[in-house]
C-alpha cells in the first residue's frame, strides 16, 4: 500500500477517537441545551450554529497538530515530506466534508426539535457549501502557519503567517454567518465568495507544501 | 578474549594456532565458521574472516567449498617446526638477556633445569 | 555505495560539518566516532534525508536520498530524541514501523521487546531514558533497513542493556548483512564489532580506515627525553608527557620493523596504545588536525 494512504489511515486511526468523542459531547450538549431552551423560551433560540462554527477552528488546530506532532514521526518511518503532506491533506478534506455534512444535519434536526419550519434543502446545501469551504480554508491556514514556523523558525514563520491566514481571512470576510447560520453581509454573490475562498485556499496549499518540502526534521515538536 | 593493542585478526590466527599446537584442534577437524566465530567472540565477521584467510594462506587451514574450513593434516607439525625455530631466539635468548641483567649465571639456570623444580 | 562529497552543514554562523568527503561500501558495520558536538548527528541527518546539506552532496547508489521515496523507505535513522509522538504507546509506534518498513521482522521486534523488558502499552513520554533508547534499538534493528543508522543509541542504557544491544545487533547482522552506522564515543565497547571507523572532529574528517589497521596506528615511546625527542622528530605526535628526565610521546602511524629495531637499540621502549586512548588523543581539544596528518 502506498505511503500517502498509510499516512491518511494512521492519522485517522489516531485522531478519530478524539474527534468522535469531542463531536459526540458537543452534539449531546447542544441537544440538552436545545431541549432546555425550548421549555424556557418562545420562540426557542438556536444553539447549534453557535457551536458548529467552532468546528472550522478545530480543523485548523488539527492541521497544526499534524505537522508539529506527526511529520517527524513519518519521516522517521521513511515517508517523504510530500507524501506525508498529501496524506494529511486527505484527512483534512475528509474531516471538512464530515463537518460540512454534520452542520446542516444538526441545524435541520434543531429546527425539527423546536418545531420550526423554514429549513429548506437549499438552506442545508448552502450551509454545507459554506462550512466545507470554511473548514478547508481553516485546515490550510493552520497547516501553512505551522509549516512556516517549522521551516523558518519563530521569526521567519511569523512573517509568513500573514499569507498563511489568507484563506481564513477570505472566508471570514466573504462568508460571514450569524448565529443562525445566515450570511450576514454579502460583498460578493455566494458562488463568487466561495470561489474566491477556494482559490485563496489552493494558493496557500501550494505555499504550505513549498515551505515544508525542504524542511529540516526537528528534534521535538517545533523546537 | 582479545586485547585492543594489536590487530584482532592476528590474535584470532594466533589463538587457533595455539589450539592446533595443543591438540585441541586435530588434523582435518572442522573449525568454526566465520559467523559462528564472530558471534561467539562478539567480533565483526570481516575481522574473523581475515584471521581465517591468513591461516589458509599459511597452510594451517584448508577450505572445502560449501562446507567450511578444516585443519590441514600437516598443520601441527609445521607450526611446531616454526615455533621451535623461534624458541631459541624468542624464549631462550631473551631469558639469557634477562639473566645477565639481573646477575643470574648460566650455571644456576642449568642447575634449576636439572633439579627438575617443576 | 554511500558517497559524501564536500559535505558541509552550517547553522547560522556555526559550521557543524565541514567539507567531508568519504565513501562507504555497502554491507559493513561502521563506527562514526567523534566527541560531543563534533558534527556526527548533523552528518547522519543529511545521510538519512532529515535535512539538506548547506553545500556538497550525499548520494546512495548514485541518488540523493532527500525526499527520495524509494531510498527513504530503506533508511532507518534512530536518533537519541526518538522521533515519535510522546502520547502514543510504544506498541503503536512499533505497529506503525511494522506497516511502513518493507523488511520489518515482527518476530525479532517481539524478541527484542522482551530482551529489553519494554512494556508496549506504556506511553512513549513515560519511558525512562534507557527504555527510550531500547525502543529506538528495537526499531532500528527490526526495521532491517538496508541502511541502518543508530545515533548514540545506547544513551541511558545500563551496561547489561548495552551488551544486549551489541549482541543482538551482531547476531542480526550476521544473518542479514546490511550497512549499519553506529555513532558513539564509547569506542572501547564496540570497537570489535566495527569493520571500519570514521572519526570526525570539529566537523572535519580525521580518520577513515579499517578498525584493525587503526588499532595498530598508535605507539607510545618512552625513554630519555633527548632520545625520545630525536626519535619523534618529524613524526605525528599526539600527546607527550615528561617526568624528570623521562619522556613519553604517543605517536600516530604504525612503525615498521626497522623503525622498531632502531628505537629499541636506542634504548627506547615501545608500547601499543589502546583504541580508546588513540581516539581521545586524536580528538583532544588542544590538538590541531593538521598535526595528525
Amino acid at each position: 500500500m502506498n505511503a500517502r494512504r498509510q499516512v491518511t489511515e494512521h492519522l485517522l486511526r489516531t485522531y478519530r477517537p478524539v474527534l468522535i468523542w469531542f463531536t459526540g459531547i458537543f452534539v449531546v450538549g447542544v441537544v440538552i441545551a436545545d431541549i432546555v431552551a425550548a421549555r424556557v423560551a418562545d420562540p426557542a433560540p438556536g444553539i447549534w450554529m453557535y457551536v458548529a462554527i467552532a468546528f472550522r477552528y478545530w480543523i485548523g488546530i488539527i492541521a497544526v497538530i499534524f505537522i508539529a506532532n506527526n511529520l517527524r514521526q513519518f519521516v522517521a518511518v521513511g515517508v517523504t515530506r510530500r507524501d506525508f503532506m498529501a496524506g494529511a491533506l486527505v484527512v483534512g478534506v475528509l474531516a471538512s466534508v464530515a463537518f460540512a455534512v454534520l452542520v446542516p444535519l444538526g441545524h435541520g434536526i434543531e429546527y425539527a426539535i423546536h418545531g420550526g419550519s423554514g429549513f429548506s434543502a437549499a438552506t442545508g446545501f448552502r450551509e454545507f457549501a459554506v462550512t466545507l469551504v470554511a473548514c478547508l480554508a481553516s485546515f490550510i491556514a493552520g497547516s501553512a502557519a505551522c509549516s512556516g514556523i517549522y521551516r523558518f523558525g519563530a521569526w521567519g514563520g511569523l512573517a509568513l503567517i500573514i499569507p498563511a491566514l489568507l484563506p481564513a481571512a477570505a472566508t471570514t470576510i466573504f462568508l460571514p454567518t450569524d448565529s443562525d447560520g445566515q450570511l450576514i453581509a454579502q460583498y460578493l454573490p455566494l458562488s463568487l465568495a466561495l470561489t474566491v475562498s477556494l482559490v485563496a485556499t489552493a494558493a496557500v496549499t501550494v505555499l504550505s507544501h513549498w515551505e515544508l518540502k525542504d524542511a529540516t526534521i526537528r528534534r521535538s515538536a517545533l523546537g | 578474549m582479545f586485547d585492543d593493542r594489536s590487530p584482532i585478526y592476528q590474535q584470532i590466527a594466533e589463538s587457533i594456532k595455539d589450539d592446533v599446537l595443543r591438540g585441541t584442534l586435530k588434523e582435518d577437524d572442522q573449525v568454526m565458521s566465520t559467523n559462528q566465530y564472530a558471534a561467539f567472540f562478539q567480533i565483526n565477521p570481516a575481522t574473523a574472516a581475515k584471521g581465517f584467510a591468513q591461516l589458509v594462506e599459511e597452510g594451517v587451514l584448508y577450505k572445502k567449498r560449501g562446507i567450511g574450513m578444516f585443519v590441514s593434516p600437516d598443520a601441527r607439525a609445521r607450526l611446531r617446526g616454526q615455533r621451535q625455530e623461534r624458541f631459541f631466539t624468542d624464549v631462550v635468548d631473551r631469558m639469557l638477556d634477562e639473566a645477565r641483567v639481573i646477575g643470574v649465571s648460566v650455571e644456576e639456570i642449568k642447575k634449576h633445569i636439572d633439579g627438575g623444580n617443576r | 555505495m554511500i558517497s559524501l562529497r564536500d559535505l558541509t552543514v552550517r547553522y547560522g554562523a556555526t559550521t557543524a560539518v565541514e567539507s567531508i568527503s568519504v565513501d562507504l561500501a555497502p554491507g559493513k558495520i561502521y563506527g562514526l566516532l567523534g566527541r560531543n558536538g563534533s558534527g556526527k548527528t548533523s552528518l547522519l541527518s543529511v545521510l538519512s534525508a532529515y535535512r539538506k546539506p548547506s553545500s556538497g552532496s550525499v548520494t546512495i547508489d548514485g541518488s540523493d536520498p532527500f525526499e527520495n521515496r524509494a531510498l527513504m523507505r530503506d533508511i532507518v535513522f534512530v536518533r537519541d530524541a526518538l522521533d515519535a509522538v510522546e502520547g502514543d504507546r510504544a506498541g503503536t509506534l512499533l505497529d506503525l514501523h511494522a506497516r511502513m518498513r518493507p523488511c520489518w521482522d515482527a518476530e525479532l521486534a517481539a524478541k527484542l521487546v522482551a530482551t529489553f523488558e519494554l512494556d508496549p502499552r506504556k506511553r512513549i513520554g513515560a519511558l525512562s531514558r534507557g527504555q527510550r533508547s531500547s525502543l529506538g534499538v528495537v526499531i532500528g534493528l527490526a526495521s532491517r533497513a538496508p541502511l541502518t543508522i543508530l545515533d548514540e543509541a545506547y544513551l541511558g542504557m545500563d551496561a547489561a542493556a548495552r551488551m544486549a544491544f551489541y549482541r543482538e545487533m551482531l547476531a542480526d547482522y550476521l544473518e542479514h548483512p546490511r550497512t549499519i552506522i553506529l555513532s558513539t564515543h564509547l569506542i572501547q565497547e564496540v570497537a570489535d564489532l566495527l569493520e571500519e571507523v570514521v572519526i570526525i572532529d570539529r566537523g572535519r574528517l580525521v580518520v577513515h580506515e579499517d578498525t584493525d589497521t587503526f588499532r595498530s596506528r598508535g605507539v607510545a615511546v618512552t625513554g630519555a627525553a633527548e632520545t625520545v625527542d630525536a626519535f619523534a622528530a618529524g613524526r605525528a605526535v599526539l600527546a607527550e608527557q615528561s617526568l624528570g628526565g623521562t619522556r613519553q610521546v604517543t605517536l600516530y602511524g604504525a612503525l615498521d620493523a626497522d623503525e622498531r629495531r632502531q628505537a629499541e637499540s636506542a634504548g627506547l621502549s615501545l608500547s601499543p596504545v589502546g583504541i580508546q586512548d588513540l581516539f581521545v588523543h586524536l580528538t583532544s581539544p588542544e590538538r590541531t588536525l593538521e598535526a595528525a596528518r
